[in-house]
């Protein structure tokens, strides 16, 4: 017995309505209660799914349970009926595993045409990933069989999945990698498969599981089987992406060798990769050698998610971003000892834990400032004020975006790279303004600055767009700490990052230090986005040293101590 | 299913002709009681409410009602762990003194949920034994579990709940007590129609404090806002002897009108309010003008079907179905004789439902959140049954919101329709 507010998973049949809703032409029949439909709603609303969810429930309830009537027959027939299947999955729930029935019974009384499985993994134990991987193991596991090779190479995609974290995107990433390798894709699984896809599987060169928690088990049994090489590994990065591409020509080459077949490896030059055919694959080396690159070396990074994700994620923040990744953990129990020893060399701080308030509470601990996590990490640095991008499962109806925003491959390393580039500055935009004082104060000086400026420059860049300042990062800190006020940087942002900026603004603590007329005037000068910075830093010392009165010397003699 | 409370009608209305209900007998397709926590932990804001379930019920809150947690959120799920089956007696004792720590509710539900119902879990002995324990906070059992009861029946059970709460007034103290957790802005707009009809208000159940329920004796007359209150009407009724207004649901013009008109013929006042109600559609004409001749199909979850058809029918809408978890005989009876001829299905048959759609092509579909993208994605246009809970609908002040529900999706169809881009949609590309 424990309190629960919110957990990282869902249970057992969310996994395996996962695996239905991927498919095609398989329906899972849920045994419960009818609150357990709740699941449906996330297909269609988050994922914004077109058909409706291929997932029916046998309701029970008081009623039938008191009249020892069981409804799951029917079901049966009904979605047969309607649906006319090649696969019907009976799962149980939490409440309806516990009445211990003999659903494989249930299911011949149905008596029809339609094959019926019935997968109840106990949803004490198994929560959505494990019910979901283990759903599409067993179907790797009943429906194929060795076959010969396909005669051009090619490859197997397992893991993409119905409500998987950018999944479709990854799959889009994917492709075109193999397009550019000069392999063919042939069959994904289990999104958008028939069960006749299964049956081909063993027709492919070699398969790529690219989740730990989807499908690498599906992948191994495959190889071990009938003899497809997986290739596991997870391409997020530039260099965890260059070494898959190895990895992959590796076992393709080398499946080429043992069974006789024709094909020679051939590494397309690099620019075949990018979108436009002539850049680098991935621009992620590039901008982390550009100059204003240098600040993030001192950037603590906390990282958490699923396995796949955090994994990936610790190592290209640690190795390819230059960051300090200050913690990195996982809410996959299962793979606690595996996860340890993937991310130790890139951290000395891991946790493996399911409950939020344990990573709540390193977090607080860690202040780290940037955060790669969760939904519930998001939340969590919200109330910290610390800037959070989300890189992983549990799924949100944001992460179905209609752009092309993969996490894998290289076309994955240069969106992270811009999610956490554009998450790491704006949370440096927030904290200095919050620093340096009220920017209800400052957007108003600022629209009076700008208002002043148009009156004497007829020519606006752009008359529509509100000027908003922005504080350029580290140098000009530093500029102002050492006493030589520059002028305010100016630029046009978008509108809508206006509203956010000054909720997030505090307003500066009234003080009762005397300031003369010349130390004020000297005070003015600042610019106003630090002038409650200096106004603090002055009236400390002031306070410390037991000066009653702020003179212009003072002022100066703080200054010079500063700098 | 039913809720057979005897909330003893009087026998005048029986026998007028009704509405025809067909039950399929198909389960219902609703959310479970435990979603009703969604709405009223911000309605009544010194309560906890605490499940007794598992890790699904915790899976679904965060994913039905779209709720992360911020601060201290004041519901949570004590939850059933695996060791916990096979254990004799379910302790919660140190959960319930955290919630008590941390929160200091000053009352805490203990809703019940399908795992405990399964292993006959004595929850309401549980509840006893918690109340009262900790900083005295009383621990109330509330049946909300999902074998039973839908998001607006628990709600129902709630709500009862209070009666312990519920000062006793002295005989002689003739008051209206309105019941049903509405928004305020729609309470103190009835309030005020009450008052203008120069009634008594003694105030409205539940409060958003326990402290300030207002007292039921037996001349209160108990008038019931939402049509999934047979329970609490028929628990006060019982214990205060109160009397029960028995008319339509104070939902849309027409609705309001009789209710209100009804109300007042308790406190033996004549009252026409057919001026006020051609002033409130006379305002509406805008949106009932995008209303009439449409052909609307209910599948039926939220319990405000009946009502809500009531209203649709009064606006020129033909509701080719309205589907309904279940009907109430008697507790609905005056919405079944002002739905005569209306085709009602009570558990309806969701496959079915949606086979009928696909061939009737309504111009509207009011349904749960699941079946609505799909149904858009066949060019079918839908609105969320779930909204009509969380919308302000109540009384003539509530009917803009109430017809802005239906006006709002047809003219947002109407609109996109004129683009030149149906090659781009689902089923055509």
């Amino acid at each position: 017995m424990r309190m629960s507010y919110w957990e990282y998973q869902g249970t057992a049949h969310t996994g395996v309505a996962r695996i239905a809703c991927s498919m095609e032409g398989v329906h899972a029949v849920m045994y419960s209660p009818v609150g357990d439909t709740y699941i449906n709603s996330m297909f269609s609303m988050m994922e914004r799914e077109q058909r409706f969810p291929p997932v029916t429930t046998s309701v029970l309830n008081g009623q039938t349970m008191g009249m020892g009537i069981n409804k799951l027959p029917d079901t049966i027939r009904q979605v047969q009926a309607d649906h006319n299947p090649d696969l019907i999955v009976v799962c149980c729930t939490c409440s309806s595993i516990l009445l211990q029935e003999d659903l494989g019974a249930l299911g011949r009384a149905a008596n029809v045409p339609t094959e019926v499985l019935v997968y109840a993994p106990n949803p004490y134990r198994v929560q959505e990933d494990e019910a979901g991987d283990g759903l599409l193991t067993l179907l790797v596991s009943r429906y194929t069989q060795p076959l010969p090779p396909t005669t051009r190479p090619s490859v197997n995609i397992i893991g993409p999945t119905s409500l998987g974290f950018h999944n479709r995107q990854d799959l889009v990433s994917l492709k075109r990698m193999l397009e550019t390798l000069g392999l063919d894709v042939n069959v994904v699984v289990p999104l958008g498969a028939r069960l006749d896809d299964f049956k081909k599987l063993p027709q492919a060169w070699a398969t790529i599981a690219p989740y730990r928690e989807m499908g690498y088990d599906a992948a191994k049994l495959l190889e071990e089987k009938c003899g497809v090489p997986a290739v596991t590994s997870t391409p997020i990065g530039v260099m965890a992406t260059r070494e898959w591409v190895k990895e992959l020509l590796g076992a393709v080459s080398k499946f080429a060798q043992a069974h006789d077949l024709d094909y020679n490896v051939r590494e397309p030059a690099l620019a075949a990769f990018s979108l436009d055919q002539t850049s680098a694959p991935s621009g992620v080396p590039w901008f982390n050698y550009t100059a204003d690159m240098q600040s993030f070396s001192s950037k603590r990074v906390f990282v958490f998610g699923d396995f796949s994700h955090a994994t990936t994620l610790t190592r290209m923040m640690a190795s390819e971003v230059d960051v300090q990744v200050v913690g990195a953990g996982t809410y996959n129990l299962k793979l606690a000892d595996e996860f340890k020893a993937a991310v130790a060399p890139y951290t000395t701080k891991t946790i493996v834990t399911a409950e939020f308030e344990e990573v709540q509470k390193l977090i607080q601990e860690l202040q780290p400032d940037v955060v790669l996590g969760t939904q519930m990490e998001r939340h969590t640095s919200a109330a910290f004020d610390i800037p959070c991008t989300t890189i992983s499962n549990p799924i949100h109806i944001e992460d179905f975006p209609l752009g092309y925003q993969p996490f894998l491959g290289y076309d994955g390393s240069n969106y992270i790279m811009d999610r956490v580039y554009a998450t790491a500055k704006l949370g440096l935009e927030k904290h200095l303004i919050e620093m340096f004082g009220d920017a209800g104060l400052g957007i108003k000086e600022a629209e009076e600055e700008g208002a002043q400026r148009r009156a004497t420059n007829p020519r606006p860049t752009m008359p529509d767009a509100p000027d908003i300042i922005v504080v350029k990062p580290t140098a000009t800190l530093e500029l102002v700490t050492a006493g030589q006020p520059k002028p305010t940087e100016r630029m046009n942002v978008d509108a809508g990052a206006m509203p956010q900026r000054a909720a997030i603004a505090t307003v500066a603590a009234p003080t009762s230090a005397a300031w003369t007329d010349e130390a004020q005037k000297a005070l003015k000068q600042i610019p106003f986005f630090v002038r409650p910075k200096v106004q603090k830093r002055v009236e400390d010392y002031a306070r410390e040293h037991g000066f009653a009165l702020i003179t212009l010397d003072l002022v100066y003699e703080v200054k010079e101590k500063a700098g | 299913m039913t809720i057979s409370e005897d909330i003893g009608l009087t026998s005048s209305l029986v026998g007028l002709p009704e509405a025809e209900v067909i039950r399929e007998d198909n389960g219902y397709h609703a959310f479970c009681g435990l979603t009703c926590v969604g709405w009223l932990y911000q309605k009544m804001k010194d309560s906890f409410f605490l499940i007794l379930g598992t890790h699904t019920c915790a899976h679904l809150l965060q994913n039905a009602l779209g709720v992360m947690i911020f601060a201290k959120p004041r519901y949570g799920v004590a939850m059933i762990e695996e060791s916990d089956l096979s254990s004799p007696q379910i302790d919660i004792s140190d959960i319930v003194k955290d919630i008590v720590d941390k929160h200091h509710p000053s009352v805490i539900f203990l809703l019940n949920s399908c795992t405990p119902e399964i292993m006959k879990v004595d929850f309401e002995g549980m509840a006893k034994r918690m109340s009262g324990q900790f900083d005295n906070t009383p621990v109330l059992p509330v049946r909300a579990d999902g074998l039973e009861y839908t998001m607006t029946q628990a709600e129902d059970s709630v709500v009862m709940s209070l009666l312990q709460f519920v000062p006793q007034a002295p005989a002689g103290d003739k008051r209206v007590v309105f019941v049903g957790a509405i928004n305020d802005v729609n309470a103190a707009e009835i309030q005020r129609e009450a008052e203008k009809l120069g009634l008594p208000v003694a105030g409205f159940i539940p409060t958003s404090t326990i402290g300030e329920l207002p007292a039921v004796g037996p001349d209160t007359v108990l008038a019931p806002l939402q049509p999934y209150l047979a329970g609490t009407v028929g628990a006060f009724q019982r214990s205060r002897k109160c009397q029960v207004l028995e008319s339509l649901f104070p939902i849309g013009p027409d609705g309001t009108r009789v209710f209100l008109e009804d109300l007042a013929a308790m406190f033996g006042i004549k009252a026409d309010l057919s001026a006020r109600e051609a002033e409130v559609w006379r305002n509406l004409e805008p949106k009932v003008a995008q209303m009439r001749g449409k052909r609307i199909f209910i599948t039926g979850d939220n319990m405000l079907e009946l009502p809500v058809t009531r209203f649709a029918r009064a606006a020129g809408v033909e509701v080719i179905e309205a589907g309904t978890p279940y009907v109430n005989r008697r507790y609905h009876l005056r919405e079944l004789q002002a739905l005569a001829g209306q085709r009602i299905v009570e558990m309806p048959s969701m496959s079915r439902q949606i086979k009928d759609i696909r061939e009737m092509q309504p111009d509207l579909v009011i349904t749960n959140f699941w079946q609505a993208n799909p149904f858009e994605a066949e060019r079918i246009a839908t609105k969320w049954s779930t909204e009509f809970i969380f919308t302000p609908i109540y009384g003539f002040g509530g009917a803009g919101d109430l017809a802005n529900l239906f006006v709002r999706a047809l003219k947002r169809h109407k609109k996109l329709d004129t683009l030149d881009w149906k090659d781009f949609l689902p089923g055509n590309n």
